[in-house]
């Protein structure tokens, strides 16, 4: 209900010519930024957010983005005081939804890495609908519109230790189809759960699989890649040598390592393959109306920047990197992504795990 | 007037009667000792009778209360009781005065003092106080133990095998200072032990026990010179047993085949039976270098020369007796031997 | 309100003069009460979970366990914990008995001044050990291959990656505890026993094998058990380390379940069920052997004289395995990890640029001090109140012979044998729904931790309190003591060793837990090993090490205080 009132309320602010309203002072600030980054959205929206005064974010593991978007945040909106808690995946998931359903609401924003997951929230009701001023700016394929918007992408990566592969090599690595050249034999570190785990470690063989075949994956097992437990020790084996490349692999996972000064790079060969790390607001916020607002400053310019200095690939359109790492020579972002529904494969998880788990020798 | 009653006594662990039905009264004053092999129940008695064990059934009256029965249990620390540990129980952590004080309940530091002192001196361990229990003999931390049951003047005392961990010397002073303490503060004691020595010497009364029942409740003297059965017999002296056919019994006595030679007693049997077992004590066994006489004539079969006296065995016509004599014998020699009515011990077969 | 009035009634007519409800029978029931609903609360959740569909709409199913014990994933899982924690257990306990042997029983130079150091071991979280051993040991890029490369020319001769690299990082954290354990049955023999066997011509390796061996039995028995289930239980080193080799357990299987998409919690309930039954068979194996031992009176631990075995030539030896032994478990991971949170990256190809102190810097915020007040307040002030707990349980557990008890005793085990990611789910599950105001607080944490460490506690209070006679206590009572007043006089005076002990001890798993802590916490209530876990999770490798560093300095720093204040430490050693 709330929501709706609250959509109505937008709408109704389109047709108010901005000069009309009657604003704070201590908003003036607040409101004329909101005009210009988040065109549309009413002043009664700041007036509420303020009154509620604070919102509370449950997000992943990246906690210096993450930081960095609130810091920017709070000096747009100083009335509104952000609290974070940062939780590794499983157990944000089962965090929010236990609350949810016990009717213990602390959640006002939740992050989550599977869109698949996110999308079954909406569908549950778990998830505020809320569409965002910056809505057109986001691909189909990366959000659930009136719902959940990416603030990354996390996309497959092939990364080598510089040290220990040639150029010939890296020129093999920068396509899907050349990683499976038995050169790489015994070199090769994947991160792959035989139960399948998250969407983020599975998507980009499921991808490989439908876009180039089984014979393409039996070409991959052939490699006896070493199997790490996720994505961090699998990074940091290659950033210590240990292994000489890492294939389809999450770029998130290795770009802390990379910021540190590990000899690493990667290319993301076309068409990029990876699963957008999705935000959405609780449908039973406590602070409807600050996560909200912080909703639209995640995904305005300025906000999708502060995260993005420090977080993984933005996918937003037009939208200029502003990472470090994105400044780089070696650094090319993929023209296309892959057509592979994402969607498609959480019903077709069992069936392309006991493939997958046959090919790799996953017990 | 009896201080200590117990009646229909009963404690079951799992299947096992512990202590099957018993019932004893001990009257003001006097000494009771259970006396009975390990396993026998008599600790368990004990410790049902200071509430540390919850009986079964039964009933226990101590000084007129009643302390267990139906519906009652009076906790071990409402019993005032006091009681002796074999293993002296002293807490380590607590100086002389802090063990035997504990017991002295809500009284003024100046009145513990007083009392404590008093309990010292009673064992004859004045200004120890502030020691500590380890650093004091075993002998020594006994005497704090009965100290400390005694300090708060308790009417009854209970002891558990309170001498068995003191060497020989020591147990027999302690034993009689026991005993003279115990008289001298007008108690009503309690006493267990295995050792029949001990209770012939302390006791007014002894209770034999045996799988959890009273085998049989007598003076010392009359359980040693009248055992009601076999297992009383063994344990307390020792003895010879032979297995005989009754050939007579009447209210005057009894007499008995031995296969060989008869024996007549002036016991007889609760009930009526064809075999009976005869129990005769060593020193009970006269001999005589004189074997001409009309009596039994038996042959040395071997000796032991004990000090005091010495164990002889001798063969009856092919029966083994054992008699602790001071008459001088030398092996095969013949020799009279001659044992009193009185001292034939007719027990059920 | 019926109850109420009634009651006192009814104990007019039963007990005249004697009040029914006494201190002792509220403290008990209260004791019992709240141990039960604590343990039954979570308990009920995972079950109720294990029946219910994942993700579905709460439908009734038996499909969780027709999955576990139906199928071959789990079966063969199960199969390698138990191959795994065995082999653990033996050679933990082997190599801890040879430990204890020597500091108890032989004249090895040095060893006794080193003796506090073994039980270090203990207090390393064993994910942090196994980050440090892969910087060691990584086939390719591990320091010491790198370093074997280097003199010998051999590539790839240790493979920390392994069946045999698991076995080596859970035998050096256990062997300490197995140490712990049997040098106090060690020094509880009476040494005349085994000079009585040398006497009559026996040498001393048969004597040990022959007289000592039988004696310590029970506590081997008991400690393989502890050991077993405490490897059965871990879930970072099969991750981390089984992982890459193919060697997957039930707790690393379970793990994916609770983190898959969509998470199976209810299948990971179901599989928990198998852990429960290795502990069930292992408790009644133990109680087997435990009624077996009654018969060892000589376990009295009064101690005696105590003889040294003369090593001759030797002893260097046995000082050398001592002293190898702190090497390994200590000194080499310390040392790496210290220098890894120096790193801004682990690798052992070593430039100017590599070094850094930014991993301590980020920690010099408010944060890390906010962190610190609350595992303090978990770990030594929960823990003193925890243990506190603990004796007064197996204390009332020991004296009162009701049907209650027993049930209470059982129900202790449960949690201590369940996976603590499982029971944290339980718990999570149960405090949810309840309108309490613990849920998302430190209270919370504390609840669960005690729960969580039920068994253990009790065993240990258990026998800790078997160590004060009961003549002591009787003769408390005898004096005029009800049982509450004869253990505040007696009992916890002379636990007071033994209480240090089990405080060491849980202090330790209180301040080093992850398991519970990770799914129960909140913003306010977060502690130092989870802020390293999200760390870890971050990919933050080397700020986490940083955080280890600083969480195994403060641990010694508690405990060296400790010691001093209290001898905490000696009193684990010497009980």
């Amino acid at each position: 209900m709330k929501a709706r009132l609250t959509l109505t309320c937008a709408v109704l602010a389109l047709a108010v010519p901005a000069w009309a309203q009657d604003v704070a002072p201590e908003h003036a600030d607040a409101w004329a930024f909101m005009q210009e980054a988040m065109p549309g959205v009413p002043y009664d929206l700041l007036a509420a957010a303020c009154k509620e005064g604070t919102v509370m974010i449950y997000n992943g593991t990246w906690g210096d983005a993450q930081k960095n978007q609130i810091a920017a945040f709070s000096k747009r909106f100083p009335c509104v005081n952000v609290t974070n808690f940062e939780l590794p995946t499983s157990e944000r998931r089962e965090r929010f939804v236990i609350e949810s359903k016990a009717g213990r609401h602390t959640a006002d924003i939740v992050q989550d890495t599977d869109p698949g997951v996110l999308d079954a929230q909406s569908d549950e009701g778990l998830i505020l609908e809320y569409k965002i001023s910056s809505d057109a700016q986001f691909a189909d394929s990366l959000k659930k519109s009136g719902y959940w918007y990416p603030v990354r992408i996390a996309l497959a990566a092939n990364a080598w230790n510089l040290d220990n592969v040639t150029d010939e090599e890296i020129e093999l690595l920068s396509t899907w189809q050349g990683m499976t050249d038995p050169r790489f034999k015994g070199r090769v570190g994947i991160a792959m759960s035989p139960s399948g785990g998250g969407g983020v470690t599975l998507y980009p063989y499921y991808a490989l699989y439908k876009t180039y075949g089984e014979d393409f994956m039996k070409a991959f097992a052939a490699l006896e890649p070493r199997n790490f437990s996720g994505a961090n020790t699998l990074a940091g084996a290659l950033a210590s040598g240990d292994i000489d490349v890492a294939l389809a692999v999450s770029e998130t996972g290795i770009i802390p390592l990379q910021g540190q000064g590990a000899p690493i790079e990667w290319s993301l060969p076309e068409p990029g393959m990876g699963l957008a790390t999705g935000q959405g607001i609780s449908a039973n916020a406590p602070h409807p109306n600050a996560a909200r607002l912080y909703q639209e400053y995640a995904f305005s310019d300025e906000g999708y920047a502060a995260f993005n200095l420090y977080g993984g690939a933005p996918a937003k359109t037009g939208f200029a990197d502003t990472r470090p790492v994105a400044k780089e020579e070696w650094y090319e972002y993929p023209k296309t992504f892959s057509d592979v529904d994402p969607r498609l494969m959480i019903t077709e998880k069992t069936e392309f795990l006991a493939l997958n788990n046959a090919w790799f020798g996953l017990k | 007037m009896s201080e200590i009653l117990v009646r229909n006594l009963v404690k079951t662990f799992g299947e096992t009667n512990v202590i099957d039905d018993v019932t004893f009264t001990v009257p003001r004053g006097e000494i009771l000792v259970i006396l009975g092999a390990s396993g026998c129940g008599k600790t368990t008695t004990l410790r049902c009778l200071a509430g540390l064990e919850k009986p079964t059934s039964g009933e226990i009256v101590i000084d007129g209360k009643p302390m267990f029965g139906r519906n009652i249990d009076v906790p071990p620390e409402n019993r005032g009781l006091g009681m002796v540990f074999q293993s002296y129980a002293l807490w380590p952590h607590k100086t002389v005065f802090g063990n035997v004080s504990y017991g002295l309940g809500n009284l003024s530091t100046e009145e513990k003092r007083s009392k404590v002192r008093d309990a010292l001196a009673l064992v004859g361990l004045s200004g120890t106080e502030d020691r500590f229990p380890s650093t004091l003999s075993g002998g020594q931390q006994q005497r704090i133990a009965l100290a400390r049951s005694a300090a708060a003047r308790p009417k009854v005392m209970l002891l558990d095998e309170p001498l068995s961990n003191l060497d020989a010397k020591l147990r027999e002073t302690m034993r009689s200072e026991l005993r003279t303490l115990i008289n001298e503060l007008g108690m009503t004691a309690i006493y267990i032990t295995h050792d029949q020595s001990e209770a012939m010497a302390l006791a007014d009364q002894v209770i034999f026990m045996r799988n959890g029942k009273i085998e049989q409740k007598a003076s010392p003297r009359e359980i040693y010179n009248r055992p009601r059965t076999r297992a009383v017999a063994e344990f307390i002296g020792s003895a010879t047993f032979l297995d005989g056919r009754l050939l007579s019994s009447n209210g005057v006595g009894s007499e008995v085949d031995l296969g060989g030679f008869t024996l007549r007693s002036t016991s007889t049997l609760e009930r009526a039976a064809e075999r009976a077992v005869v129990a005769i004590r060593p020193e009970r066994v006269k001999l005589s270098q004189d074997a001409s006489g009309g009596g039994i004539i038996g042959k040395v079969r071997s000796q032991v020369f004990l000090g005091e006296a010495t164990e002889y065995e001798i063969e009856v016509h092919g029966i083994q007796l054992v008699s602790k004599s001071r008459v001088e014998l030398s092996a095969g020699q013949p020799v009279g031997v001659s044992i009193a009515p009185d001292d034939v011990i007719l027990l059920p077969a | 309100m019926v109850m109420q009035t009634a009651m006192p009634l009814k104990a007019e007519a039963r007990e005249p003069g004697q009040p029914r409800i006494t201190p002792l029978r509220m403290t008990t029931w209260a004791m019992f009460g709240s141990t039960l609903l604590m343990v039954a609360l979570p308990m009920f959740y995972l079950l109720y979970g294990s029946f219910v569909q994942d993700g579905g709409e709460h439908a009734f199913t038996l499909g969780n366990y027709a999955e576990v014990y139906g199928g071959e994933v789990f079966l063969s899982r199960f199969w390698n914990t138990v191959v795994l924690s065995a082999t653990v257990a033996v050679l933990a306990i082997l190599l801890g008995s040879l430990l204890a042997w020597v500091v108890a029983r032989t004249n090895a130079p040095g060893v006794r001044k080193a003796a506090p150091l073994l039980i270090v071991p203990i207090m390393m979280s064993n994910l942090v050990t196994c980050l440090a051993w892969i910087a060691l040991a990584a086939p390719n890029a591990g320091l010491l291959n790198v370093l074997i490369f280097n003199l010998t020319g051999i590539r790839r001769v240790l493979d920390i990656y392994s069946f045999t690299g698991m076995v080596w990082v859970l035998v050096l954290n256990y062997a300490a505890f197995a140490f712990v354990s049997v040098l106090g049955a060690l020094r509880s023999i009476d040494a005349d026993l085994e000079e009585a066997s040398y006497l009559l011509g026996v040498n001393p390796v048969k004597t040990a094998f022959s007289m000592t061996l039988p004696l310590v039995f029970p506590t081997l028995a008991s400690t393989f058990l502890l050991v077993f289930v405490f490897v059965a239980e871990n879930f970072a080193v099969p991750l981390v380390l089984g992982t890459p080799s193919g060697y997957e357990t039930l707790m690393s299987q379970i793990y994916y379940a609770v983190a898959d998409t969509p998470a199976k919690p209810g299948l990971a309930a179901a599989a928990g069920t198998m852990l429960l039954l290795i502990a069930l068979v292992g408790t009644l194996w133990q109680r087997r052997i435990m009624a077996n031992a009654k018969r060892y009176v000589t376990m009295g631990g009064k101690g005696g004289r105590r003889k040294t075995t003369d090593l001759g030539r030797w002893r260097y030896l046995a000082s050398a395995v001592v002293f190898g032994y702190l090497f390994f478990s200590v000194v080499l991971p310390y040392c790496a990890l210290v220098t890894a949170s120096l790193m801004r990256f682990v690798t052992s190809r070593l430039t100017w640029e590599l070094w850094t102190l930014d991993n301590y810097r980020k920690l010099s915020d408010g944060t890390f001090l906010h962190l610190l007040t609350n595992s303090f307040l978990v770990a030594v002030v929960g823990g003193v109140v925890a243990v506190a707990f603990y004796f007064v349980l197996s204390y009332l557990l020991s004296t009162s012979q009701t049907r209650f008890a027993r049930l209470t005793e059982y129900a202790a085990i449960m949690p201590t044998v369940t996976p603590s990611i499982l029971l944290a789910i339980g718990f999570l599950w149960a405090f949810v729904a309840l309108p309490l105001p613990l849920y998302g607080t430190l209270g919370l944490i504390f609840i669960a931790l005690v729960v969580r460490s039920l068994g253990l506690g009790v065993r240990q209070s258990r026998s800790a309190l078997l160590q004060v006679s009961t003549d002591l206590v009787d003769a408390a009572r005898i004096g005029g003591a009800g049982p509450l007043k004869a253990f505040r006089d007696i009992v916890a005076p002379a636990l007071k060793a033994p209480l240090m002990s089990i405080w060491t001890l849980i202090f330790v798993q209180f301040f080093l837990d992850v398991g519970l802590s990770v799914v129960l916490y909140s913003p306010n209530s977060m502690t130092i090993p989870v802020y390293l876990w999200t760390k870890m999770n971050g990919g933050e490798v080397t700020g986490a090490f940083a955080i280890a560093v600083l969480e195994c300095t403060i641990i010694f720093a508690v405990l060296f205080v400790a010691e001093r204040l209290f001898g905490t430490v000696r009193a684990s050693l010497n009980r």
